[in-house]
């Protein structure tokens, strides 16, 4: 036996008690966390103190959290059956809680709403649309949905609802087309809403009358709110305003920043005085928003809201009815209205003659309920009908080409030491007749190792 | 000392019969039997006195600390709570109980009446029958405090409510504690949640936003060993109700075209794969200073099975470390080298759904970072009449 040989044995051997030793530790590690016996504490059934939390700013504590202690595993349960059955008790503590606290404020008898939205087709028609549809569909009162629209859109809105079976929906259909600037649409919107608020006129119907754009976003206690109304009521919006880009930040004036007692922020809503008794209406102040304001639909540059948003108002439907036992400090539905394409009314505040009577709501319109945000493509962008790829995408780049190539020829690499392949190289090729070979020589490797994986 | 020895030495014999083999093959074999030969109690002390098995040891225990760690990162780093595997919670929420008389008056009054204890224990005796349950679906959303959290929370919230159970919602948010703005806005919103916080999160740097909070989320998964799909859902895009239900049928790894869509933009860029049936046959994108991507996909266009994270034996890569977000890599590639970490190439992703024929979230880019708004939303005094 050579001394070669004798020593590369041994370095075979002192190698493999390295491995031995890697596979004990594991075994090491692995071997008491398996065996340990978790112990849950029985769930409390009785719905006992409830949890708050407190926020540390020194002056108020606020109320944070729910009313009850929901008992919370330490840790999710890693098995889905668990979970699942972690879901349904969270649900009937959390009805329960609903039946117990929130319930007990509404009306016995749960009220319909009639929710008001104007559409058309556009490329963020199917994004809105579908997270409006969200929210509605987790509304535990009954509703109509009331869509108007445009004949162009139809097909597009059909789409959309048809993926949401569940959802009572009337539809009518505008006369006319959606024009491309801001303030031409916020005109036509409002002739839409006219047209279905003459609907529910004409139909009679009875709930509570909601106008829910299509971008803005409500919290659940908006509808809760909403149920309260007797008249007409006004809520506090908030508004986002956006342009759109990352790049470009908002400029605020000084008085914008200032932002104590309400004025800075961008909210419009009702203004109460101290005893809780509306008095006026906080409307958005451009002012505070200097740059430049979009005219275009989905114009880079600064969207923001009219004087009064209709989404701000609540209404009961009795109120625009033909002979309604209305009160004397309503308009009469056709006094304001006319009958033809004039908007007559900036908002559901022009019904009513004296603002006194608008039912704040949300704390006096302390609390925000709702967010406004009109985030827009441009209104000529090209998207895939219905959000369906009818013929395969272009392949940029095809799969696991071999070799992968490194440099693209036109391209400066940027500084991504991690990424950088150096072991392949290879050049970019021409990507049409690429594609077709490269699919097919993957898909005989795939096979390959499918096969491999197989045995 | 002897004892250590007595320990040890034999392991090596007991583990491998067949290590000791070539050794005996060679010249050791005349000396191995020679001091073989004496009485059975010296012989571990025998094997000591031997250079060889002096080397052995030393790699086999080199061996022995290199084993542990891969796993010395996870459990014996700074982080003690997440430590002590089952038997303790991660800390989450520094909560503290305050008499309710004192805040709410008006409803501590209401009892628990018995029909709702009997409607509850009822709930819990039916979940008990559970019939057939589906994959559990983990949606990690980073978030932090700024104007649009409630516009974003609150649509995702309630997309998420509507998604079939089992769901988990694992939301971190950025900052040293949760805010009571943030955790007000979950308690309400219905899903099972879990809200974490992520003490590295940097608001100021832009590049790597989220990278850390998503660190923190697959961490616990990691830790308490959740089992499901694990999908990164930021809180400002749009998801469709289908594409959760596609999710839940992964296996492995998924993904799918997704739509980017920015204010001001004249096109709908769409990113991802392009699919042949159930396989990934090439990528889509249209920004060509990122050709040099090997995947071309969004954040919020791929699902994965968290086993991944901690099995061994399904993991592509027999990684030193954790399957994490990196921080260090440009803006871009964040994406592609988590997924590289996840999968070998294209022949071990899914295409989701088959052919990858529908856009089923939108990514959208809408961001009001200065706008000036009121705590939580909600203001400490009335509005003023300006208008």
């Amino acid at each position: 036996m050579s001394p070669l040989f004798s020593s590369s044995l041994h370095i075979i051997s002192c190698l493999l008690s390295l491995y031995l030793g890697v596979r004990f530790s594991r075994l090491f590690y692995l071997s008491p966390s398996s065996e340990a016996k978790v112990n849950f504490p029985p769930l409390p059934l009785s719905l006992p103190k409830p949890l708050i939390t407190t926020v540390t700013s020194p002056s108020t504590p606020r109320l944070v959290g729910g009313r009850h202690v929901i008992f919370v595993r330490p840790w999710t349960h890693p098995n889905p059956a668990e979970t699942l059955q972690a879901h349904r008790i969270l649900s009937s503590v959390q009805s329960e809680q609903r039946r117990l606290h929130i319930l007990p404020r509404l009306p016995s008898q749960p009220r319909k709403f009639l929710i008001v939205t104007p559409t058309y087709s556009r490329t963020f028609q199917a994004i809105h649309l579908r997270s409006l549809a969200h929210s509605l569909l987790i509304l535990p009162f009954p509703f109509t949905w009331i869509i108007v629209e445009p004949h162009s859109s139809v097909n597009d809105t059909s789409a959309v609802l048809a993926q949401f079976p569940r959802l009572q929906v009337l539809r009518l259909i505008y006369p006319g087309t959606m024009p491309n600037t801001w303030p031409q649409r916020s005109r036509v919107e409002a002739q839409m809403r006219l047209m279905a608020l003459r609907e529910i006129r004409h139909r009679r119907l009875d709930g509570i009358i909601v106008f829910a754009d299509e971008s803005n976003v409500h919290t659940m206690e908006f509808f809760d709110e909403a149920q309260m109304v007797k008249h007409i009521a006004s809520v506090s919006v908030g508004i986002l305003v956006h342009t759109g880009g990352l790049e470009k930040e908002i400029q605020e004036t000084e008085r914008g920043k200032k932002g104590t007692s309400g004025l800075g922020f961008p909210v419009i809503g009702p203004a109460c005085n101290s005893s809780g008794h509306i008095v006026g209406w906080h409307s958005f102040d451009t002012l505070n928003y200097t740059g430049k304001i979009a005219n275009f639909v989905g114009e880079e540059g600064l969207v923001v809201p009219g004087r009064f948003e209709w989404a701000g108002f609540v209404m009961n439907s009795r109120l625009v009815w033909e002979e309604s036992e209305r009160p004397d400090w309503v308009h009469a539905f056709n006094a304001v209205v006319p009958s033809g394409d004039e908007i007559g009314i900036e908002s559901p505040m022009n019904l009513v003659k004296d603002v006194s009577f608008v039912e704040p709501l949300g704390r006096c319109g302390k609390k925000v309920l709702l967010w406004w945000a009109r985030p827009e493509a441009r209104f000529d962008s090209k998207f895939p009908t219905r959000w369906i790829i009818d013929k395969p995408l272009h392949i940029t780049l095809p799969s696991k080409q071999d070799p992968w190539p490194d440099i693209p020829p036109e391209i400066v690499i940027p500084a991504t030491p991690t990424l950088a392949r150096q072991n392949l190289t290879g050049k970019q090729h021409s990507k049409t007749a690429k594609s077709s070979r490269s699919k097919r020589r993957s898909r005989g490797k795939r096979n390959r190792e499918s096969r491999v994986n197989n045995l | 000392m002897a004892s250590i020895r007595r320990t040890l030495s034999p392991s090596p014999h007991h583990h491998s019969p067949h290590r000791l083999q070539p050794s005996s093959s060679s010249k050791f074999r005349h000396q191995n039997q020679n001091q073989l030969l004496p009485p059975p109690s010296s012989f571990p002390f025998v094997l000591l006195y031997r250079p060889p098995i002096y080397r052995f040891l030393l790699f086999f225990l080199l061996g022995f600390m290199f084993g542990l760690f891969p796993f010395a990162h996870l459990h014996f780093d700074l982080d003690l709570d997440h430590r002590s595997i089952p038997f303790g919670p991660p800390s989450l929420l520094p909560r503290q109980r305050v008499d309710f008389h004192s805040v709410s008056p008006g409803l501590q009054t209401q009892h628990i009446s018995r029909a709702s204890r009997n409607r509850i224990k009822q709930a819990i005796m039916d979940s008990g029958s559970a019939v057939k349950v589906g994959k559990l679906v983990i949606a990690v959303t980073p978030t932090y405090n700024r104007a649009t959290q409630g516009y974003y929370l609150n649509r995702l919230a309630h997309t998420l409510r509507l998604v079939e159970p089992p769901l988990l919602w694992i939301v971190v948010e950025g900052g040293e504690a949760v805010t009571p703005e943030t955790a007000l806005l979950l308690s309400k919103s219905g899903v099972m949640y879990r809200h974490l916080v992520c003490p590295k999160y940097n608001s100021t740097n832009f590049k790597d936003r989220g990278v850390h909070q998503r660190n923190t989320a697959l961490e616990h998964i990691e830790t308490h060993r959740l089992d499901g799909i694990i999908y990164f859902a930021d809180d400002d895009n749009v998801y469709s109700l289908e594409l959760f239900d596609r999710i839940r049928q992964i296996r492995k790894f998924g993904t799918w075209p997704v739509a980017m869509l920015a204010q001001g933009k004249n096109k709908a860029i769409l990113e991802g794969p392009v699919c042949d049936g159930d396989r990934v046959i090439g990528w889509h994108t249209n920004e060509k200073s990122k050709r040099l991507r090997r995947f071309h996909v969004d954040m919020s266009g791929f699902a994965f099975n968290s086993t991944l994270l901690w099995d061994p034996k399904r993991r592509y890569h027999v990684a030193w470390n954790a399957i994490r977000q990196l921080d260090t890599v440009p803006e871009g590639f964040q994406e592609t080298t988590f997924i590289e970490q996840l999968v070998e190439d294209e022949s071990e992703m899914e295409a989701v759904p088959p052919g990858c024929n529908k856009i089923l979230n939108w990514h959208l880019h809408l961001e009001s970072k200065n706008l000036p708004y009121p705590k939580g939303w909600e203001l400490l005094e009335n509005l003023n009449v300006n208008g």
